[in-house]
């Protein structure tokens, strides 16, 4: 733990220190001269950050206070179509990036919260019911409005291509640093104590509907903000980009990653996504590989979350028992 | 003068009298007891104190160390808890897969007096609150002798320091009255001992109310200053220790248990 500024300055040039290395080593093999990391793998560097962003916004809700939410594309897309909207209509540069950027954050966080109010009040997965339906609702409002709005169906373009290393980089070592930091605080704390028991936290004293709305707000801001930097990645976002499958994908990043284990979410983003350029042309292999890893996660697991055990049971998987092997027959 | 008082509760489960129109209360400093054969309706009766039910019928107040009476009909159980009012729970609930400082810790959250962008940026207040909780919380681990395992999966720890830490817990609330439910459930006689003169000193040393639940009579008798015996949901009675043994309504009720 931090207490006296002189540790907390220690801690804070070390995270800015390793933050520069990996900038350093990436800007190093991205130079033409070494090319280890060529123009195509560099879009998919820039995917891993925004990927990283959404898993670790979605792991605040879902695997730090236990939240089950089913919509995360569904708020990444409120995120892309807002700052696609403002980047169409004004010029661009940096501090109108960053302001579309905060404007898709926002936004996604007012939905959140809106959403939130009455569902986070309940005990149960009603979280999961709305965010599901928001993720669909979201999708079709933006199918069937006027084309000269959001572009409807056949999408939005062009929207400016502004999105870059550097920034889609600082995006996401920002909202590592925030989760991590907040992890480490009263607030981080009273976030895992709903996720391990919402009757002793509450009787505790912790005002649980807040913590839960805290944490949904922050998780779907972070989704926003790397919504916005999408669309200025790709240029061209449409509704079905941010379908159910999308959501899937970025919860199986925080399943694979451990829930509430925001260094595995950034692993998990990596791996996930090295397999992904691997196995490109074979796309339905990914996602059989994918339900297969999840499986095998939920029967190896170590760390007892309550919702692998809820969809352990639910499945009827039997947790695989190290310590039993070699005393079998004795 | 009065700290909690409860009158004529009751409620009903779908058609069972888990507690039937029952008064208790509790005066300021006093150690309580509420025995009673199983299913009696002991814990029921702390889930309406602690906020947790509410009752069908009857009033409950807590009369805070301002001396403001607080009715808490309608509460949830985190206001409940915020006028002063905590607990432990029959079938142990710590946060097991958090470490035995951050148990402590999260019954400070309700004082966290810094904004989560202060905790982003790791604010002066961010220190100054983390050191504050901190050392009150070593403080209240040292008195139950678990700062030693500050560090430790409350998970992993034995049966009786589980019992002690969520007693802890309860007390880092900065509450004025604690219910303890069956808190020498599962120790063995030696370790009961201990709790008792735990329980005393703790008491003492946080100015506290305790009202407590528990089947082992020699510990109650022992430590308690007044008891409440509940039978069938229904109080058949109320005094101190030599009257309880005594009453032939109470020998009646753990007919066939011996009350000594
Ligand atoms: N939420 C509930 N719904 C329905 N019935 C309940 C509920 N809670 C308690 N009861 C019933 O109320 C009665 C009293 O239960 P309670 O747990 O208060 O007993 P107790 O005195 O604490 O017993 P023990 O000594 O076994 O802990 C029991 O018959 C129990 O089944
Ligand atoms: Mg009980």
């Amino acid at each position: 733990m931090i207490f006296d500024k002189k540790t907390r300055a220690k801690s804070s040039i070390k995270a800015i220190i390793v933050v520069c290395i990996i900038y350093a080593v990436m800007k190093i093999l991205m130079l033409p001269q070494i090319n280890v990391i060529n123009p195509f793998y560099q879009t998919i560097v820039m995917k891993i950050c925004i990927e990283i962003t959404l898993a670790l916004g979605l792991n605040l809700i879902t695997g730090i206070t236990g939240q089950f939410s089913l919509g995360h594309a569904g708020f990444m897309s409120v995120g892309a179509y807002t700052a696609a909207y403002i980047m169409l209509h004004w010029t661009v540069n940096l501090a109108t990036i960053i302001i579309s950027a905060l404007a898709g954050g926002i936004v996604a966080g007012i939905i959140a919260f809106l959403i939130g109010i009455p569902t986070l009040r309940l005990r149960g997965d009603y979280l999961a019911i709305a965010t599901l339906g928001f993720g669909e609702i979201i999708r079709i409002l933006i199918q069937t409005t006027d084309k000269s709005f959001l572009g409807g169906a056949a999408g939005l373009s062009p929207i400016p291509i502004y999105s870059n290393f550097e920034l889609v980089f600082i995006m996401a070592a920002l909202c590592y640093v925030c989760i991590n930091n907040i992890l480490k605080s009263s607030y981080g704390r009273s976030m895992v104590s709903v996720r391990e028991d919402e009757i002793a936290s509450e009787s505790m004293g912790v005002n649980i509907t807040n913590v839960k709305l805290l944490a949904f707000v922050a998780g779907t801001f972070f989704a926003g903000i790397a919504g916005a930097m999408y669309s200025g990645y790709v240029g061209f976002i449409q509704p079905k980009d941010f379908g159910f499958m999308k959501s899937i994908e970025i919860l199986m990043i925080v399943v694979l990653g451990g829930l509430g284990n925001i260094k595995g979410t950034v692993a998990a983003t990596i791996i996930l996504n090295i397999i992904g350029v691997i196995l490109q042309d074979f796309a339905e292999i990914r996602m059989i590989l994918y339900a297969l890893l999840l499986i095998i996660i939920m029967i190896m697991m170590c760390g007892e979350s309550p919702w692998i055990i809820k969809m352990r049971n639910m499945l009827n998987i039997k947790k695989f028992n190290f310590k039993g092997r070699g005393k079998a027959g004795a | 003068m009065n700290v909690m008082q409860a009158d004529h509760i009751s409620i009903v489960f779908g058609g069972l009298k888990a507690v039937d129109d029952v008064t208790i209360y509790a005066k300021k400093g006093e150690l309580l007891g509420l025995i009673g054969p199983n299913g009696a309706g002991k814990t029921t009766i702390f889930n309406m104190l602690t906020g947790v039910y509410a009752p069908t019928k009857g009033s409950i107040a807590f009369v805070n160390n301002s001396g403001a009476e607080i009715n808490i009909k309608g509460m949830q159980p985190y206001k409940v808890s915020r006028i002063g009012v905590s607990r432990t729970f029959q079938n142990i609930r710590l946060f097991k897969n958090l470490s035995v400082l951050d148990n402590m810790l999260i019954s400070m959250h309700k004082d966290v007096g810094y904004s989560v962008f202060g905790a982003i940026i790791k604010s002066g207040r961010y220190l100054n609150i983390e050191k504050e909780f901190y050392d009150k919380a070593i403080k209240i681990l040292q008195a139950v002798k678990l700062d030693g395992k500050k560090d430790e999966y409350a998970k992993n720890l034995p049966y009786g320091e589980q019992r002690k830490l969520e007693i802890a817990r309860a007390i880092a609330t900065g509450a004025e009255i604690v219910f303890l439910d069956e808190p020498a459930a599962g120790m063995n006689p030696s370790e009961t001992e201990e709790l008792a003169d735990l329980i005393q000193i703790l008491k003492n040393e946080y100015n506290l109310t305790i009202v407590l639940i528990e089947h082992d009579m020699k510990f109650v008798m022992k430590i308690c200053q007044r008891i409440y015996v509940l039978d069938f949901g229904i109080l058949i009675a109320e005094g101190v220790p030599k009257e309880i043994k005594s009453n032939p309504n109470v020998i009646k009720a753990y007919l066939g248990e011996e009350i000594e």
